[in-house]
């Protein structure tokens, strides 16, 4: 872990030197932000991202966001990472590190490994600061496979005007998405299987809406590719997730400094291998009160139709293929960079709460909660 | 009797009005080789929302702000990108994040606007309306509807 982080920095320093930083002040030639955020959380019995049933104080992301302006057309940019995931398991990554060259305001294209344009939360997934909680709407966010953060690939963007101040934004993408490493979801055969897929031959398109009203903005996305594995896990595991699948989602956003409000729709179809069909939202607000304090809350579901080697899940382990869940929010910003957050969720199950009881050993009649309770605290920086 | 007391207050209503400070207003000022002239208030929102980045000619739009708690920012946020600086710098936050785009560089004061519009041609910037702006190689842009 700690050579990690002196890589880290290590990249950020030669990354520093690459371009000439010498200019004058107020230039815009090279810019260096970042985020950092660390957390702990605790359940009443399942785990649930990283909380399990003992208070977890091992949840950290730092990260460094820098871009240069190599001339009036081209900049790069990349984001050094390093963070706790939800195995336990503390990395240094390049979440993202790509050239974009502007060919006008209605054309850009992006080579790399570019930040994933897919969701809301996808281009600012780990920014804390831009959250109203500790963590995402798992319906969208947690499901690996359905939005990721990232896609090794090329991409073309732009803005386009319509008329009396509409705008649309537009994004083609295609390549590959290697997606989170599956470790701690209660649906794989023996819960020490890791596997970690990939989408390969993705293709996606985002529209993006945004009216003359201020700060609103909706729109729809469309994504379809061929999910494989690299792995060696079992034949079962691998092909509840193997086979082509196209998802297609609408989002509607409105932000100001004072309320925030974001919804997102989520359909995701997969055949071949196992068929699997998930349909998921959320909507959340967060609203400030006292110029300090802000309040926030979500509701957020999925429910998921798949069979298990050909056999449909019998109702009486349904919880598996199903999510609901309540969370309130109170979060109190020490600066405008800097937010402490505590919140409460109410998680109804089990396919991301994970029982400790994978699906057959359910099927056979293990016993398992299916409500939990989760308590998360922790605080997000960014400059 | 009445009519000449209430007459009496009117009057010193209005010279302790116009005894007041006028309101903080804000002028917009481009490079001296630029002859653009007028530019309406959407355009000026695409421009420092880098909705827009080129001018006509093609050449570089670099649009520049004051500090986030500077009065004729605040101003300038309200009248013209049509919300407050708090709301600006979350959508600038997001964009930067994001890696779209990254906000305006920010000037401590109006001279440090001035000078550094003067010298890139491509410069937007504002500042105070009683900023004066003889020596600096600069014009003052016409905001229109």
């Amino acid at each position: 872990m700690k050579n990690s982080f002196f890589t880290l920095l290590t990249i950020t320093f030669l990354f520093c030197f690459i371009h000439d930083l010498s200019g004058q002040p107020g230039t815009d030639k090279i810019s260096i932000h970042g985020f950092a955020g660390w957390g702990f959380g605790i359940s009443d019995g399942n785990q649930y991202t990283y909380a399990p049933d003992k208070l977890n104080y091992d949840h950290f992301v730092f990260a460094l966001n820098l871009s240069t302006k190599i001339n009036d057309r081209i900049t790069f940019s990349a984001q050094p990472i390093w963070k706790t995931h939800t195995n336990g398991e503390t990395r240094t990554e390049i979440d993202y590190a790509f050239a974009n060259y502007r060919f006008g305001k209605a054309l850009n294209v992006k080579i790399g490994k570019v930040k994933s344009p897919i969701g809301l939360y996808s281009e600012i997934y780990n920014v804390g600061t831009l959250h109203p909680f500790m963590i995402l709407p798992q319906s969208m966010y947690g499901t690996p496979g359905t939005v990721q953060k990232y896609y090794n690939g090329i991409g073309f963007s732009g803005s386009l005007f319509i008329k009396n101040d509409w705008f649309i934004d537009y994004d083609l993408i295609g390549g590959q998405i290697n997606l989170e490493e599956m470790g701690s979801s209660s649906l794989m055969i023996a819960p020490d299987q890791k596997v970690k897929p990939i989408v390969r031959d993705m293709v996606a398109f985002r529209i993006c809406v945004m009216p003359p009203v201020s700060s609103l903005r909706f729109g729809i996305v469309g994504m379809t590719g061929k999910v494989e594995y690299f792995d060696d896990s079992s034949e079962i595991a691998k092909s509840m997730a193997y086979g082509p699948h196209y998802q297609t989602s609408g989002f509607i956003e409105y932000i100001t400094y004072r309320i925030w409000v974001r919804s997102e729709y989520l359909y995701f179809d997969k055949w071949d291998g196992t068929d699997m069909l998930l349909k998921s939202g959320y909507i959340e607000t967060a609203v400030r009160i006292l110029e300090k304090w802000q309040i926030a809350g979500r509701y957020d579901w999925l429910n998921a139709d798949f069979q298990l080697q050909g056999m449909s899940i019998p109702d009486a382990v349904s919880s598996y293929t199903e999510h609901a869940e309540w969370a309130l929010g109170l979060n109190f910003w020490i600066s405008p960079n800097f937010v402490i957050k505590c919140s409460y969720h109410q998680v109804e199950g089990n396919f991301f709460a994970n029982p400790g009881v994978n699906l057959l050993e359910a099927i056979f009649g293990a016993e398992y909660k299916k409500i939990t309770k989760v308590i998360l605290f922790g605080s997000h920086i960014s400059f | 009797m009445k009519k000449p007391i209430t007459l009496s207050l009117i009057m010193m209503l209005f010279m302790i009005t116009d005894a007041l400070p006028a309101q903080d207003s804000f002028k917009v000022i481009v490079n001296g080789s630029n002859s653009i002239g007028a530019l309406s208030k959407s355009m000026l929102t695409r421009f420092f929302t880098k909705k827009v980045m080129e001018w006509e000619d093609g050449s570089e739009v670099v649009p520049i702000d004051l500090q986030r708690d500077s009065s004729v920012r605040e101003l300038f946020s309200k009248i013209i990108l049509q919300k407050d600086v708090a709301s600006v710098v979350t959508y600038w936050t997001v964009q930067l994040f994001s890696g779209r785009s990254t906000p305006p560089v920010e000037f401590e004061t109006e001279e440090e606007i001035l000078k550094y519009v003067q010298t890139n041609k491509g410069a937007i910037g504002y500042i105070s309306d009683i900023t004066p702006t003889q020596g600096y190689y600069v014009n003052e842009l016409k905001i229109v509807e």
